[in-house]
């Protein structure tokens, strides 16, 4: 069972519950999908078996050959090619490269272009436990964690095991790869103006989608808030409130999981997973 | 005609405090466009409540349409397409447009032309006028691609606004993490800010959002916010800055004023201290650095 | 000599220099010698998402120009035309006939 933990905004506290959720449930994979900002292996503190370099294919041209002919720069829907006939040059930008494959499958000159594969990011994967941990890490400076996003749920990812997955923050195409293939998406908000504008772009992603969903408070403050009353109009239940605690913000800052800085949180989890468990 | 100083804010991850201190930074910065470039998440409009705003329909990214009529099924556009945007549905070809990426390959390899690209609409850009100066900011459409396109828009739009009425500081609410959209938000800016704070997370994004800036050649400080919630990490945070030669512009402390007052979608920095005096000590700093650049 | 200017509107040599380069609105190409317009060219790739430096610096080159008058190009863009030897004017602003009177002797 694949169960996506997402949010709309940075920093509501998506990687805090996906790490709990693999923790409480012992016997799973934890799945860091936040390439761009991969942090649960702070928490889980896994000892890391094997990194795999991930990569793409990028055109690589041979002056010597080329012709000059520019086909490849007119497919190429990002202008990552410059070809500069006058100056027998061409050019490649690797990083506004997104790997499509047009520019080698127009040219026509035999040798003039080939695909090499260039490094996008590393997948790391572990263990803590009997927790499995697997994270897609992006380069900097790269267009798109998509692709690497996409190459880890399909090659490195058994859908049969329990799966927790840490996916990207935003409403952009990141998020969408890192949802599709979900069972089960838990949103994590906060109860301020802030949370409720991205939880809403957020569920407008996950209605699209078709997908079952849950929503957890953190920060609570206590008493009802606009998440409370959007939860009602959409009919996505609120699964959890976590309490906003100076104590847990200090204990996370240290890089302690939450089963451990609040007591009575386990039960809370564990009974939550079994009402996702339910839905399926 | 002067130059236009453009200032951004940016974190290595989201939920630092970045929108609440740009908006405190509009609140302090005299005779300014305020740009959110946020776009994915963008949330500076609730606390600077814009009226008057005009909206303006943005179309990004084109994505392929297969005219059922006249595809063969052949199936060429499905084996080539490396975005896996081609699905068969009850016997037809169509595109996923979530996945589709906008290459427009199956277009140029479809034997019988059955591949047209059109593009979509992926948000609107919008310009408002606020209590603090004229704003610029946009809305993507939910599970849109392209935001690094609609950043670079909405900082023109504010660079124009700018020049039409001879302001001469643009102040940009930027992304977080490090992908397109921050670069986008980022190049050619005069001044960085980068909010961080005292968690673990916090440092390592840190040090990912700068290998950015220093890529840029961008002039940065830090300001570490919520400082007092782990003292250990907020040393480590200052020694990587004196490592790397980067001023700490402010240390601002945790604050259940802030809290309250976002919550009530209302400006922190007008009523709490603890957030109005560090500010001030960054304005000071913008002051400074911008003068000598 | 003939030189390149990256401009905001159509308007002869009264045309108004733009502030970005890739996303010029014209290309004029203008004969300094005699202050003459030999072409004048829209900038059909303004409106592209990415690498829009890219395809107007290619552009630049096949015009076969050896100097360039606008804004700063981005550092793609100045990588190309770098390579192919062309000269930028980068800090003049208002008309190109006003321009023009400047940089006479620059180039």
């Amino acid at each position: 069972m694949y169960i996506a933990v997402a949010s709309g905004k940075g920093g509501t506290g998506k990687t805090l519950v996906s790490t709990t959720l693999a923790l409480c449930a012992g016997d799973c994979s934890y799945v860091d999908l936040d390439v761009e900002e991969p942090n649960g292996f702070i928490f889980l503190q896994p000892e890391i078996e094997k990194e795999i370099r991930f990569t793409l294919p990028i055109p690589e041209i041979d002056e010597a050959v080329c012709t000059f002919c520019e086909k490849c720069a007119a497919a190429c829907a990002y202008n990552a090619l410059a070809i500069i006939p006058p100056l027998k040059k061409a050019m490649l930008f690797p990083d506004l490269c997104h790997s499509c494959g047009a520019c080698a499958y127009v040219c026509p000159t035999p040798g003039a272009l080939k695909e090499v594969d260039k490094e996008i990011g590393r997948i790391r994967i572990g263990r803590k436990g009997k927790i499995k941990f697997i994270e897609g890490r992006l380069n900097v400076g790269r267009p798109s964690g998509v692709p690497l996003i996409g190459g880890i749920i399909n090659d490195y990812l058994n859908m049969d095991d329990l799966l927790f997955v840490d996916a990207s923050p935003g409403t952009s195409c990141p998020v969408v790869e890192s949802l599709k293939k979900s069972d089960y998406v838990i949103l994590v908000t906060e109860p301020t103006p802030f949370g409720l504008n991205d939880l809403k772009l957020t569920v407008e992603i996950v209605k699209e989608l078709g997908k079952k969903t849950g929503i957890i408070v953190n920060k609570d403050m206590g008493g009802r808030s606009g998440i409370d009353d959007f939860s009602e109009e959409v009919h996505i239940p609120i699964l959890l409130k976590i309490p906003y605690s100076l104590d847990i913000q200090k204990a996370y800052s240290r890089g302690i999981p939450l089963l451990e800085s609040l007591p009575g949180i386990k039960e809370k989890f564990t009974a939550l997973l079994n009402r996702v468990f339910e839905k399926k | 005609m002067k130059k236009v100083k453009e200032i951004v804010v940016i974190s290595g991850k989201g939920g630092t405090g970045k929108t609440t201190l740009t908006a405190a930074l509009a609140d302090i910065i005299p005779g300014k466009v305020i740009v959110d470039a946020d776009v994915d998440a963008a949330n500076l409009y609730i606390l600077l409540k814009p009226k008057n705003i005009r909206a303006t329909d943005f179309t990004g990214k084109s994505t392929a349409k297969i005219d059922r009529d006249e595809c063969t099924s052949c199936n060429l556009c499905r084996e080539l397409c490396r975005f896996h945007a081609v699905n068969i549905e009850d016997g037809d070809y169509v595109i996923d447009h979530f996945s589709c990426d906008g290459c427009g390959l199956c277009r140029i390899a479809c034997p019988v032309q059955a591949i047209k690209m059109e593009e979509q609409i992926v948000g609107k850009w919008l310009i408002a006028d606020t209590e603090y100066g004229d704003f610029v900011y946009a809305r993507l459409v939910p599970g849109a691609e392209n935001s690094g396109n609609l950043v670079t828009m909405v900082r023109h739009q504010g660079k124009l606004i700018a020049e039409e009425k001879n302001i001469d500081t643009i102040l940009i609410d930027g992304s977080p993490g490090i992908g397109c959209p921050v670069t986008a938000a980022i190049s050619g800016t005069d001044l960085a800010i980068i909010v961080t704070e005292p968690t673990y997370s916090g440092i390592s994004d840190l040090q990912r959002v700068f290998e950015l800036t220093s890529h840029f050649s961008i002039k940065s400080g830090i300001v570490i916010n919520r400082f007092d919630i782990n003292p250990e990490n907020t040393k480590k945070i200052a020694a990587f800055a004196r490592e790397k030669g980067i001023p700490v512009f402010a240390r601002i402390p945790h604050s259940h004023c802030v809290i309250e007052e976002i919550t009530n979608s209302r400006l922190p920095s007008r009523k709490c201290k603890e957030l109005s005096q560090p500010v001030e000590k960054i304005y000071d700093h913008l002051k400074r650095e911008l003068l000598c650049s | 000599m003939n030189v390149l200017f990256a401009v905001e509107n159509n308007a002869g040599l009264d045309s108004r220099l733009d502030n970005r380069f890739g996303r010029a609105g014209y290309f004029l190409i203008v004969d300094t010698d005699s202050e003459t317009i030999l072409s004048t060219e829209e900038n059909k790739y303004k409106n592209e998402g990415h690498g829009v430096g890219i395809k107007t610096a290619t552009y630049v080159i096949s015009s076969g120009c050896k100097v360039a008058v606008g804004a700063q190009p981005g550092p793609k863009a100045a990588a190309i035309l770098e390579q192919g030897n062309v000269k930028l004017i980068v800090n003049e602003t208002g008309t190109v006939k006003e321009v023009l009177q400047r940089i006479k002797d620059k180039i």
